[in-house]
């Protein structure tokens, strides 16, 4: 499965005053629970240890989401915030893979981490032809 | 989606930094937008897209770091 990045605009800055647009690794994919699924794009991203969604993600599927077993997530700039783990059926590329996912109110965007997807695919990042490519491999313990 | 689509898309979704974009299925209309995931699926669906696909678009004042 490939995909192509996505560009993103970006803005100008001192740093880079003629950054028009920065190219991330953005996915279609699709979350499902029970009899809900809703089609997402979720960025890739190797630095993340696990699966992690908006909250709001987590209710439209119908959890309830602080009521799973809650986890401590730090971005890079060291702030921690709370999210909460549901087993949820992650959907890439017409294949069903079944994972836990971290879900937060301070997650921003759907974020595809080291446990949960990393661990289901072998991923090639490919900056200079834009491309992401995947590859199934047999999956490992959810850890 | 194919990569001319994509190209011209970054432009369009700049106009809904930091929103739920309701795509349509073949990803190629920006249906429905809103600050809530919910209200954004509701309006997309309201408008005859029963499986939008959803983007939270970045604010973009600088770089990102996850």
């Amino acid at each position: 499965m490939k995909f192509r990045y996505l560009p993103f605009k970006a803005c100008p800055s001192p740093a880079f005053p003629g950054r028009k647009s920065i190219p991330r690794p953005v996915i279609r994919i699709a979350l499902k629970q029970g009899a809900e699924i809703y089609d997402l794009w979720a960025f890739v991203d190797s630095g993340a240890d696990y699966c992690y969604f908006p909250s709001e993600v987590g209710e439209a599927l119908g959890l309830e989401v602080e009521s799973g077993p809650r986890d401590e997530v730090r971005g890079a700039g060291g702030q921690a915030f709370s999210v909460y783990f549901h087993p949820i059926e992650l959907i890439v590329g017409g294949q069903t893979i079944s994972i836990r996912a971290g879900f937060g109110n301070q997650i921003a965007f759907a974020v595809l981490g080291s446990i949960g997807f990393f661990d289901r695919f072998e991923v090639t990042f490919n900056f200079r032809k834009s491309v992401v490519e995947l590859k199934p491999i047999n999956a490992l313990s959810d850890m | 989606m194919k990569r001319d689509q994509r190209k011209d898309l970054w432009a369009r979704l700049a106009d809904y930094q930091d929103q739920w974009v309701a795509l349509s299925a073949d990803e190629r209309e920006i249906v429905a937008w809103d600050r809530s995931f919910k209200e954004a699926v509701a309006k997309a669906r309201k408008k005859g897209e029963p499986h939008p696909v959803m983007l939270k678009v970045p604010l973009e004042t600088g770089g990102y770091l996850v």
